[in-house]
């Protein structure tokens, strides 16, 4: 075969074990949401799901809510993540938040969301410190913090899930720019420091992370179990009511619930469009600004209060998640207690049998990480020079889909394909969540790459493939690291998916902790969610030591690498 | 060509007619269902959120194990829900056979819904069980009505629920015990009484409860709700909570999603009473450490909604043999009293204590029961769950007026 048919071959087959899923479960949340659904009796096209769907008392304010909460956790992420970079970077405060991210990024969502519950509300842990002996009360006041109905407690708690995220590739992002001689530029140009960093570095910086943002929108727009504890639920986000109607006793609800699915896809999108709409008016503002020439040196002070409130909701993830340590070891613990009065190891007891579900999760996360990666790298390969190529744009697909309706067009699939059950339709199904993550990690730090390392290698008599493997890689392999890691945190977050594709054959970390936590008791609330953190977070160790230990030494080769 | 393919259907037809009697036959013969079910893996699906249950199954697993080389694995799920979705899945996928589900726990609009849609067997196989006749379905009839829905043999019982009020009794003297009672309650403690946000079974229950209590004349909740005037029948539930609502938690703008969030309320001392599907559930809770040992359980004078819940075989189970065989194992007289044992599990038996022999009655007599729950004379008192169409109306009834917060 030549060359350039192999290659097609190999575009063709990517593109369709990324498409076809995806295309799948399009068709199964489109048909029924046309009334078409012929194991529940529709089998004639009708508007019945939509006019069903649309009286749905209160749409209008949970469409609202769910634009509101989402772009304002997406900009206040992106806010935040820029005041701590312009602010700390470079000082031990920065490196700190630094390393302080990457392991939150490895805390399932409804482990944050349990932990600011925890934290905030009138029986909470805050309320909980200063009682009785401040507050005077003995039993929880009735005045409440969350949950709230303008959504400002899902807003912090996702803040503290996103803003992790942001911040690191932010990080990425900023170590293949000449940040340094930037700054200098701009000092030399009579700008403050932090001026400079508003002015030339962040702008930069922001070109690289605007599909991680788009990612960060679509998460915080498709999210379940945060609002779920933390509200409003009256009425809940357009997820949760998607939701409620496919896990709804009464089947025919499932119509109605692809319609409201179909209506948070298109929500999606126009939540991307105004975003669009706010990067060109910020545009138009910096360069305003920058024109003007003016040079106050005030802007510090706008952003270091930034920067400290942003810290809050990255401090309370954390607090959230030592709360849940102390939870799971504790034998009870009712308010006021400040801390649990007796310590117990009994909610552990059972994590031996969880020993085959944690060794499952390893195998998947880790062959799935493996196989986006290189689906990744196959793909820039394959497509270089063509950057609006379809199978570019694919890859992106994925994390379009809310979760709840993607499942059950992809559970159709899998059944005809008869994977269903299999290691293959698992692995294949949390590569699939993976690569977008995968894609946003490794892209830019492959465009950035110093290419004249490579005319060298060549100049040396090096073969394409040698060039490859000995170059290209080894000089990606800090973001290869960290996209390992965090495609091992997306497979720890994924439930749903994970529950169709194992079809109760495979059973991971994921699948126990959820049920387990479904009991409602906070004590196993705190081992599932440590037990849904330890493998990420094993993995993120491995990898940094890996990668302190065999490119520490090299300078210039953090580019997108793990702090 | 057309032709013969119609004719090859005919005579599969009247060759399946034949057959018919042959196979239900068979069905009775459950000796030839012990020898095919020998070898079979069996997947359960079940909800996983409780360990006890869990180590229960683990325990019913060995047992068929050791007896009837069966492997049964537990299948933890979160909610029904999400099983049914699989099969309807693989269903709409054609899959008739093979399929990932063998045996699940349900009952109620789920399984409404199942017999609806035909995803259960076909056959009525339950009251072929060995084990059935420990039961008596006279002196129990919700375990051939589920939820006023004939089981027509298509689910096995299992165990026995009924809605139950959980408080502290180191702060709330007299619980109320009815409706009325409640509402003067809550106006009397505002802020310290919610239920969980419909549509949440034990949510929409407590409504059902509440309903039970306030209409003059039961008799049309007992029938579909297309036959009733909706808006009258229910007058008296709306205006209850119309009453009560803005002296609920939070003032009525928000509620737990689900039971065991309330629990936890009832625990940390934000609300005063706690809602349960199960008499032992409180006991339970404390065991865990998760409620005070103070608290204690109630029922409301005029009884409590109850209803029993069952083991059902999906229409394209890979071994229906080898889950029936579970199913008869798990209504046994030996696994009904281990899981009636509050130690284990703490759910109350389906088995009618005249049908058992004398052994038996006394191991059931002599159980443990929790420390918070009730005897089953003080559980006397049931309420009989309405038609399974009431749920969704009433759930919308409730949305209209209160799902916006307003």
């Amino acid at each position: 075969m030549p060359v350039g048919s192999q290659q097609l071959a190999a575009r063709g087959i990517l593109f369709i074990l990324i498409t076809l899923p995806v295309a799948a479960s399009l068709i199964g949340v489109f048909l029924p949401a046309i009334g078409i659904f012929p194991a529940l009796g529709g089998t004639r096209p009708s508007l019945e799901p939509f006019r069903e769907a649309l009286a749905a008392p209160g749409l209008a304010r949970s469409v609202m809510l769910t634009l509101t909460t989402a772009l304002a956790a997406t900009a206040l992420s992106l806010l935040g993540s820029f005041a701590i970079l312009a602010m700390a970077h470079g000082t031990r405060a920065g490196r700190w938040a630094g390393r302080l991210c990457g392991p939150i990024i490895a805390v399932p969502p409804s482990a944050v969301a349990i932990g600011i519950l925890f934290l905030l509300t009138p029986s909470g842990w805050l309320m909980r410190l200063v009682s009785p002996w401040l507050t005077g009360f003995d039993r929880p006041p009735t005045f409440a913090l969350v949950p709230d109905p303008h959504g400002l407690a899902l807003t912090f708690a996702l803040l503290g899930k996103e803003m992790p995220f942001v911040f690191l590739v932010s990080l990425a992002a900023l170590a293949t720019l000449p940040a340094a001689r930037l700054l200098q530029t701009g000092r030399s140009l009579g700008y403050a420091r932090v001026e400079s960093w508003i002015y030339l570095v962040l702008p930069l910086v922001y070109r690289q992370i605007r599909l991680p943002l788009a990612a960060v929108m679509i998460f915080a727009l498709s999210v379940v179990d945060m609002p779920r504890l933390l509200g409003p639920t009256l009425p809940p986000p357009l997820a949760v009511l998607a939701v409620e109607g496919f896990e709804h006793a009464d089947l025919a609800r499932r119509f109605p619930a692809t319609v409201t699915a179909c209506l948070q896809l298109v929500i999606a999108l126009f939540a991307l469009g105004i975003w669009r709409g706010g990067e060109f008016l910020t545009s138009a503002l910096l360069s305003a600004l920058r024109r003007s020439g003016r040079r106050t040196g005030r802007a510090g002070m706008i952003l270091r209060p930034v920067a400290i409130l942003a810290a809050l909701p990255l401090l309370a993830a954390v607090a959230g998640l030592v709360a849940a340590a102390i939870w799971s070891l504790s034998a009870s613990w009712f308010f006021p207690a400040a801390f649990p009065p007796a310590l117990s190891l009994k909610s552990w007891g059972r994590i031996d049998s969880l020993v085959p579900a944690l060794a499952s999760s390893l195998v998947i996360a880790m062959a799935a990480s493996v196989l986006a990666v290189a689906a990744v790298l196959a793909v820039i390969s394959l497509t270089r020079g063509d950057s609006r190529s379809l199978l570019r744009v694919s890859i992106y697909a994925p994390l379009l889909i809310p979760q709840v309706s993607f499942v059950l067009g992809l559970q159709m699939v899998l059944t005809v394909l008869w994977l269903d059950g299999t290691w293959l339709a698992m692995i294949w199904i949390h590569a699939l969540f993976i690569t977008p993550f995968a894609w946003l990690i490794i892209a830019p730090a492959e465009a950035s790459l110093d290419r004249r390392h490579i005319a060298v290698a060549a100049s040396l008599g090096a073969g394409p493939s040698r060039r490859y493997l000995r170059v290209v890689l080894p000089m990606l392999s800090p973001a290869i690291a960290t996209a390992l890691f965090v495609g091992v945190a997306v497979s720890a977050s994924l439930y749903l998916p994970s529950l169709f594709a194992g079809g109760g054959r495979i059973t991971t970390v994921t699948l126990e902790a959820v049920a387990l936590a479904s009991g409602g008791s906070r004590q196993m609330a705190g081992v599932a969610a440590m037990l849904q953190l330890v493998i990420p977070l094993v993995v993120f160790m491995l990898l940094r030591t890996w990668q302190t230990h065999r490119y520490g030494r090299f300078a210039g080769m953090r580019a997108g690498g793990l702090q | 060509m057309t032709n013969r393919f119609a004719f090859t259907l005919r005579i599969i037809v009247i060759l399946g007619y034949l057959l018919m009697p042959l196979q239900i036959a068979k069905a009775g013969d459950f000796e030839e269902t012990l020898a095919t079910a020998r070898g079979q893996t069996v997947y359960f699906n079940a909800w996983g959120g409780d360990d006890k249950i869990n180590d229960y199954i683990e325990w019913a697993g060995d047992e068929l194990k050791s007896r009837h080389g069966i492997t049964l694995v537990h299948v933890k799920l979160a909610d029904t829900a999400a099983a049914v979705g699989r099969i309807l899945a693989e269903k709409s996928a054609g899959r008739t056979s093979g399929g990932s589900v063998d045996l699940l726990w349900v009952n109620g609009e789920n399984f409404a819904a199942m017999k609806r849609h035909g995803l259960l067997q076909a056959e009525a196989w339950a009251e072929s069980l060995p084990s059935w006749r420990f039961t008596d379905a006279a002196a129990l009839p919700a375990i051939r009505l589920d939820f006023a829905e004939p089981t027509d043999g298509r689910e096995s019982p299992w165990g026995r629920a009924q809605l139950v009020f959980a408080y502290d009794s180191a702060r709330t003297e007299t619980p109320p015990r009815s409706a009325a009672a409640l509402a003067e309650f809550i106006t009397a403690n505002p802020g310290r009484f919610t239920y969980p946000q419909p549509p949440d079974f034990v949510g929409l229950s407590f409504l059902k409860q509440i309903l039970l209590e306030t209409v003059a004349d039961t008799a049309p909740l007992y029938r579909p709700v297309e036959e009733a005037d909706f808006d009258a029948v229910t007058a008296p539930l709306w205006d209850w909570l119309a009453a009560t609502t803005p002296n609920l938690w939070r003032g009525g703008k928000a509620y737990p999603f689900n039971y065991p969030t309330l629990r936890q309320l009832l625990g940390d001392g934000e609300v005063d009473i706690a809602i349960a599907f199960n008499p032992s559930d409180a006991s339970a809770a404390i065991s865990r450490g998760e409620l005070p040992a103070s608290v204690r359980t109630y029922i409301h004078d005029g009884g409590t909604l109850a209803n029993v819940h069952f083991l059902a075989i999906p229409m394209n189970a890979n071994a229906p043999e080898g889950a029936r065989v579970v199913a008869d194992f798990m209504l046994s007289p030996e696994a009904q009293i281990r899981k009636a044992d509050a130690h284990l599990w703490g759910d109350p038996t389906v088995l009618a204590m005249h049908r058992l022999d004398a052994a038996d009655r006394k191991a059931f007599e002599a159980l443990p029961r929790g420390v918070a729950t009730l005897s089953e004379a003080e559980l006397g008192s049931t309420l009989a769950e309405p038609h399974p169409s009431w749920m969704s109306a009433l759930e919308t009834g409730w949305r209209q007026r209160y799902g916006t917060g307003e």
